[in-house]
């Protein structure tokens, strides 16, 4: 006998079937990030301490009360990793992205 | 080896989508089950066999290529020589690769060797599977993909880094894209910790001099549906070189030799007597039926097919640049005007199984579809 005997599929059919139920392979930290553009600059957000560093944010916003106001410090997105949201310029401006990829279609062969 | 027609299963697009294979059409169709491909158990053994001598043989042509300096015959990067040299001293794990194989009147013969980014590893491996399992499920198939894929990502756990491996491909292809996950399905289950990142997603750290996956942790072992040829000459080509972590790629880049159809010519150098290997140059002039082809394109792009020094049929394309070499024209045999090749899977170092795709013209395109197959 020449075929396998038994096959199980535990990612590409668990993904279709599980439709807007998150799988637990996606509680598991095995996500596909979204790319927070580490070489783009990230905007300024003021924050109450009196850190030199700048901190940057992206999409959904977030904020402090500070003396009875609102201020909100920057956005955030689920979708970008904890290390890639919260940070400082410097250490981001280290990491590079989008060196591979020029040849973007198909590889099928 | 007989073609025969026959009715595809009720909703057969519903059924196979539910597998999680969402390319089964264009505006042609590809996974096309209205025919299936029937062998005979010895014919079976008999591509078995001689896929199990081919790899042996492309193992050699490695060595050959490397102890007689023999790269320029592939286009290869020169700061690239000591890195593929040190894959292949190194053993860096390697876990696939495709034959394409013409096979009439009982005659064998290696048309090319995928082995950087073969793809219909999931029709061949998973699709077929089940197709067979509703069209007659008492037959047998050249197929222990699946269980082979696992088995080998299980052994080679133990030769990787103590690290996640990283599964990446381009972010724009669905069967790229399914590949890959299905790769990453196998080492899942073998037990393997995997992360998917898209190619331009992975990120160099300039300071540190290592690859970085999404949460900027160092990238050490990596599979790739993404070629070497194409790697090599980008802005993080030379980043492979400098790695610190010296990561992992999977297939490993002494694979740049044997995915080159600059292999073909060498393969007839050192084994002319080896009755599944065309004769095959470098150069025009020693054949008069034969096929030019670049040593770098895909899927049947830039080939030109020659009877009597006449073209009679050439493909268009972007490749050629890198040069061509010439190899003996072999007809593929014609089952009602469908042209078939057999792409046989080696997995693990061994013949795992067979998907075959068939053209309605003499070369494989991007416009050919994928038949199942069964053995008597």
């Amino acid at each position: 006998m020449k075929k396998t005997k038994h096959i199980e599929l535990i990612l590409i059919t668990a993904a279709l079937a599980s439709c807007h139920r998150p799988s637990n392979e996606w509680q598991n930290g095995n996500k596909v990030y979204v790319r927070g553009d580490s070489t783009a600059p990230y905007s300024r957000a003021y924050y109450h301490h009196s850190s030199p560093a700048l901190w940057y944010y992206a999409f959904r916003p977030y904020g402090n009360w500070y003396n009875g106001y609102y201020q909100r410090a920057g956005y955030y997105s689920g979708a970008i990793s904890e290390a890639g949201n919260i940070g400082s310029n410097g250490y981001k401006g280290s990491v590079v992205r989008g060196g591979f990829g020029r040849g973007s279609f198909s590889v099928s062969s | 080896m007989e073609r025969i027609v026959i009715n595809p299963r009720n909703n057969w697009q519903s059924a196979v989508e539910k597998l999680g294979f969402g390319f089964h059409s264009t505006n042609v169709p590809y996974w096309d089950e209205s025919a299936c491909y029937q062998f005979k158990m010895d014919e079976v053994l008999f591509i078995e066999k001689a896929s199990a001598e081919l790899w042996d043989l492309c193992l050699g042509a490695v060595q050959h290529v490397m102890d007689n300096n023999l790269y320029h015959h592939f286009a290869i990067p020169p700061d690239f020589i000591p890195y593929i040299e040190r894959s292949w001293t190194e053993d860096h794990p390697s876990i696939y690769g495709r034959f394409d194989l013409a096979y009439k009147d009982g005659q064998l013969k290696l048309l090319e060797f995928n082995a950087d980014t073969p793809t219909s590893l999931y029709e061949a491996g998973i699709v077929q599977w089940f197709w067979l399992q509703d069209f007659d499920k008492s037959k047998d198939q050249f197929n222990s993909i699946h269980e082979k894929l696992i088995a080998y990502w299980q052994y080679l756990k133990n030769y990787l880094y103590r690290a996640p491996l990283h599964f990446t491909c381009v972010k724009q292809s669905l069967e790229d894209l399914t590949n890959t996950e299905y790769m990453r399905d196998c080492a899942m289950q073998a037990g393997l910790d995997t992360r998917l990142i898209f190619v331009d997603d992975i990120g160099w750290d300039q300071d540190a001099q290592v690859f970085m996956d999404m949460e900027d942790r160092p990238i050490q072992n990596i599979f790739k549906l993404y070629p070497w040829e194409w790697m090599v000459n980008e802005d993080f080509g030379v980043n492979i070189l400098r790695d610190r972590s010296r990561a992992y790629w999977i297939e490993p880049g002494w694979k740049m030799l044997l995915s080159n159809k600059a292999l073909l010519p060498i393969l007839w150098q050192l084994y002319p007597e080896c009755p599944y290997i065309l004769p095959a140059y470098f150069g025009e002039g020693r054949l008069s039926n034969y096929v030019r082809k670049p040593i770098l394109s895909r899927e049947g792009a830039n080939i030109d097919l020659v009877r009597d020094n006449k073209s009679v049929y050439s493909t268009p394309g972007e490749y050629g640049k890198e040069g061509y070499i010439y190899q003996e024209l072999f007809d593929i045999p014609s089952f009602s005007g469908n042209y078939p090749v057999l792409g046989s899977w080696i997995i693990g170092q061994e013949p795992a199984g067979m998907g075959i795709r068939e053209s309605g013209q003499l070369v494989t395109d991007n416009l050919s579809r994928f038949i199942p197959h069964l053995i008597l």
